[in-house]
């Protein structure tokens, strides 16, 4: 029992890093497989970029969430918003908010994002993404866990975790009687992404840096629905792979609804579980056109570990002779692009390897450099993809 | 006063096996009663039926007229004690502990000095003041069985039952303990009933004997009637010669010489294979 | 005569001073009590712990009102904890006590009837599966469900002993064989889970820890606890008998079969009031019977409060540590108290000549 315990606590250690995994800067050296700037056929900056939205534009997105404040900026400022958060239930947060503590990663990505970066004062032990995060002082080691001496000592005016502080209600409680506001939201959830952002934005006072954010990443979503919604041939099969050999994404699975939005058909996608773990016959059997890959928390950012974790699969016995080895259609890739705010670049990738010429013209990692440009203010660093 | 003990016809079954077959007999004095019988006859399942160890027919074992079934444990603690052949104890106590637990049926949470009195007085009477502080556990066998003995007298029992208590002892401590029953029937106003192996010393000590075969009565009286040369061959199938020495005192002694018994026994002889049989 | 009244003399005297030993771990456990308060990852330190605590209990010394932080720190995450910490280990340590004596085997411990599996699979019905065994205090499905379980286990393994016969065997079989059946199917609730988030919160649940206090919580678990622990201590001179055997403690008027049952009863009310709330916390149930023993001797009616006081001091100690060392990370505190506890156990028993037990 103790020891089954035990087996499981390490695996989900493993997928805790790989579900929040941010990259650490890379001491490597090498380039990025893909070059960013010598491809002809992709432009030197993203498309988005010639445009030049302006400021006073209004969002044209998913209706605004209900609150008392008045859209226009030259209104007196509200003193508080009300807003639902993943779990339904009913925040009230005063404003203004100028301490903020983030429970997740992809949150704290978000709060940089947004420019409230030096509103943080509180992160989870994860959290390390943008680099200048460092500095700031650790108060959990994941949502289910905050310590919450430590957070209230942060003395936050708002707390932003993800649905596993849901699980522990009693820090929950705690941090709710100590008359705190807690928005709980799933940032690796792709539907609630816009509320999420509208939301955070609310309350942080960085409403229009909020509309930036959604109007960018839609555009690169809708390119990518509109062009796999316009394709006539038929979807690649494609075997998505978890953190170990022969673990996959089932229905209802984040993973599953990455491989669907971006065209491809799931081999695992009738399977009864989740989060199964597929018999080798019958990978070989369905003969995938594409393999993805997941690269395991502890290899993240390190180019040797993605070609370990790429020749280990075009040499695994059941795998050799399969399309996507001998076609060389086998890619690795890192959580972290496919999550939060960051989830259209991993879609990018994804959409690229399974339809090259659809999306020939576009170049994912100089997107992705272009994002992290714009709104974290750091260039990438190390490795996200391979090859 | 002694109290009553009457076994009424006590049958007891383990599973399919008949251990005892309507056993009757009556105890109405204080005197060391002897039961004796082969291997396998209902020796210890007898004792362990009257003290209640086991759980006999109802109206089967009767106490001054009182069904033993229906008597309250604790109750029957104060009035009777058992002596097992051999005992043992999982967590180190010392030897004043275990004979302070003879009291148990008298205390409810704190040793009263009553209490203390009378299991030192139990360690007196067994001679092992100087082993009181010592653990249970490192003495040697004879020690050990006069602490659990001193043991069942805390209890101040009326009736004691013995299963075999001399069977790991040396001759000195064998005539030691069965002194002390003897005393105990003579001073205590106890009824001491013991099973043993040994006839000889059953007929020494023995105010009466049980004699059982194959969980029946064969015979009950005093050590001369029943240890007769007839009754053992019947119920031990050995000759045997009964006499008496200057003194008076019973002995039986086997009659056949060395070897022949071995003959006797149904377990037929195998001829040594050829091999070992070499130049 | 003389002789007699050294013996009554030599029999007080071992009772003083196990009455002694037992004052000084008590002594010990408020001392710890007192520190354990005082630290911590925020940054109230004794002279506010003192403070606040005194302002609470005698509101008429009019001190000055510390500030909301330091008060909700003092009083609403640390005092709390520092309670259940005592009382877990208090409660934990006297069923393994319990638990040994009646099943008259010094390696078992409460889990064996497999309470501790029971009562994950109970959690896990509810945190995976959203099912849950009763409608009612919401905020409580899954400590009731966990206590439910256990409960369950305990009555299959009694069920089995009454029809193979009520004897430390038996139970200790059947115990060993229900616990396996709940660990297996808390892995099939982790296999077939629906949303990974889910499973992580299992795991994190069973891996144990007391960040759960609070003072809601403890108007459970206090009552139940020590009315276990009260009714335990009753059966002292029972289980003190029923060590010479089941025939010896038949003959001394103790009936063997209903000592083991209400050891069992009391053992499992007692663990699964626990283990409800905090997970499964292992470890002190099993050592803490043992350094009583080597302590103060196998008299149950010093040994169970000795092993109870034993059992929150490590705990308490234990808890601290694993909040306080690489603050703000938690360690778990099962890692803590087998750490601090074998170390500490083999030093007793290297330099002890004494016998444990046979």
């Amino acid at each position: 029992m103790a020891v089954a315990a035990f087996g499981a606590y390490t695996i989900s250690n493993r997928t805790q890093t790989q579900l929040q995994a941010s990259s650490t800067p890379a001491a490597t050296p090498t380039a990025t497989p893909t070059p960013t700037s010598t491809s002809p056929s992709a432009p030197s900056t993203s498309p988005y970029s010639t445009q030049q939205p302006s400021e006073t534009t209004t969002p044209t997105y998913p209706p605004t969430p209900t609150s008392t404040a008045t859209p226009s900026p030259t209104a007196t400022p509200p003193t508080n918003i009300t807003l639902v958060d993943a779990t339904g239930a009913t925040v009230t947060v005063s404003l203004p908010v100028n301490r903020v503590v983030s429970l997740n990663s992809g949150f704290t990505e978000l709060i940089c994002a947004l420019g409230a970066a030096d509103k943080l004062v509180g992160r989870d032990e994860l959290s390390k993404y943008p680099d200048y995060v460092a500095n700031v002082s650790v108060v959990a080691q994941n949502s289910y866990q905050p310590n919450i001496e430590a957070l209230l000592q942060a003395q936050p005016d708002l707390v932003v975790a993800d649905t596993m502080l849901a699980y522990n209600q009693d820090a929950l409680g705690k941090i709710k009687n100590a008359g705190i506001p807690v928005i709980i939201e799933n940032p690796s959830n792709s539907t609630r992404l816009d509320t999420m952002i509208q939301n955070l934005g609310l309350a942080l006072g960085k409403s229009e840096r909020a509309n930036e954010l959604l109007n960018y990443i839609h555009y690169y979503l809708n390119l990518v629905y509109n062009r796999v919604g316009n394709l006539t041939s038929s979807k690649p099969l494609v075997y998505i792979e978890w953190y170990t050999a022969w673990r996959s994404f089932g229905p209802g699975s984040a993973g599953n609804q990455l491989i669907v939005e971006a065209g491809g058909t799931n081999i695992a996608a009738n399977v009864s579980t989740a989060y199964p773990t597929l018999s080798a016959e019958y990978v070989a059997e369905k003969n995938p056109d594409v393999i993805i890959r997941m690269i395991s928390g502890n290899l993240v950012g390190n180019l040797t570990g993605y070609q370990a974790t790429w020749q280990e699969i075009i040499t695994r016995p059941g795998l050799k002779d399969v399309t996507a080895v001998k076609t060389g259609h086998v890619y690795i890739y890192d959580p972290i692009i496919t999550q939060g705010i960051r989830y259209p670049i991993g879609l990018l990738y994804f959409a690229k390897w399974l339809h090259p010429e659809t999306f020939a013209d576009i170049n994912p990692a100089a997107i992705h450099d272009d994002f992290t440009r714009k709104f974290y203010g750091v260039s990438i660093q190390g490795v996200y993809v391979f090859p | 006063m002694a109290l009553k003990l009457q076994i009424n016809k006590l049958s007891f079954v383990y599973g399919n096996f008949k251990a005892l077959k309507d056993v009757l007999f009556e105890v109405d004095r204080c005197e060391f009663l002897g039961v004796v019988g082969p291997n396998g006859s209902g020796k210890s399942t007898l004792l362990k039926c009257i003290g209640r160890i086991l759980k006999p027919e109802k109206n089967a074992v009767l106490i001054d007229d009182c069904d033993v079934t229906k008597i309250n444990l604790k109750s029957l603690a104060k009035v009777m004690g058992y002596v097992p052949q051999r005992s043992e104890s999982v967590f180190p106590f010392t030897v004043f502990d275990i004979v302070l637990m003879g009291r148990k049926p008298y205390i409810h949470w704190t040793v009263s000095d009553d209490d203390c009195r009378i299991a030192i007085e139990a360690l007196k009477y067994l001679g092992l003041e100087d082993l009181a502080t010592r653990h249970f556990n490192e003495l040697s066998g004879g020690e050990q069985q006069k602490v659990i003995i001193a043991r069942a007298l805390a209890q101040q029992p009326r009736i004691l039952l013995f299963d075999e208590p001399t069977t790991y002892l040396d001759i000195r401590h064998q005539l030691e303990i069965l002194d002390l029953l003897k005393h105990l029937t003579t001073t205590k106003q106890c009824t001491v009933i013991v099973a043993m192996h040994d006839l000889n010393l059953a007929s020494r000590y023995a105010d009466r004997i049980l004699m059982l075969k194959k969980g029946s009565i064969y015979a009950l009286g005093p050590p001369e009637t029943v240890l007769s040369e007839e009754n053992i061959a019947d119920v031990y199938g050995i000759k045997v010669h009964v006499t008496r020495t200057i003194l008076g005192a019973m002995q039986i002694m086997p009659v056949e010489p060395v070897g022949t018994h071995y003959r006797r026994s149904e377990v037929p002889i195998k001829s040594p294979p050829k091999q070992l049989v070499g130049p | 005569m003389s002789q007699i009244s050294e013996l009554k003399k030599l029999y007080s005297k071992g009772k003083a001073r196990k009455l002694i030993t037992l004052f000084s771990f008590f002594i010990a456990l408020v001392v710890a009590a007192v520190a354990s308060v005082s630290v911590g990852a925020g940054s109230p330190r004794l002279a506010e712990a003192i403070h606040v605590i005194m302002a609470k209990l005698f509101p008429f010394l009019n001190l000055a009102p510390a500030s909301r932080l330091t008060q909700i720190i003092i009083l609403d995450l640390r005092l709390p904890r520092v309670i259940l910490a005592v009382i877990a280990g208090a409660a934990l340590a006297a069923s393994g006590t319990l638990m040994q004596a009646a099943l008259r085997n010094p390696l078992v411990s409460p889990y064996i009837l497999g309470v501790s599996s029971a009562a994950g699979f109970g959690a896990a019905l509810f945190i995976v599966l959203g099912i849950s065994t009763v409608m009612f205090f919401k905020s409580y499905f899954i400590v009731a469900n966990a206590f439910i379980f256990s409960v369950v286990a305990m009555l299959i393994v009694y069920g089995i002993a009454r029809i193979r016969g009520i004897t430390a065997e038996s139970i200790i079989l059947a115990g060993v064989a229900v616990g396996y059946l709940f660990s297996a199917l808390l892995s099939l609730i982790q296999f077939i889970a629906p949303a990974s988030d889910a499973v992580r919160a299992v795991v994190f649940w069973l891996l144990g820890g007391l960040s759960t206090a609070n003072w809601s919580n403890l108007t459970i678990i206090l009552p139940m606890a020590f009315a276990a622990i009260a009714l335990m201590m009753l059966y002292s001179w029972d289980l003190n008998v029923l060590s010479l055997g089941e025939e010896a403690a038949t003959s001394l008027g103790v009936n063997p079969r209903s000592i083991l049952i209400a050891s069992i009863v009391l053992s499992a009310w007692a663990t699964a009031s626990i283990i409800s709330f905090t997970g499964v916390i292992g470890f002190v149930d099993l050592i803490s019977p043992h350094i009583a023993r080597i302590v103060i001797g196998s008299d149950h009616r010093f040994q169970l409060p000795c092993s109870a006081l034993i059992g929150a001091l490590l705990l308490l100690c234990a808890d601290t540590t694993a909040r306080v060392l690489l603050a703000p990370a938690e360690i778990p505190v099962g890692i803590v108290t087998s750490l601090m506890g074998v170390p500490f156990f083999l030093y007793l028993l290297m330099s002890r000549r004494r016998q444990i037990w046979r």
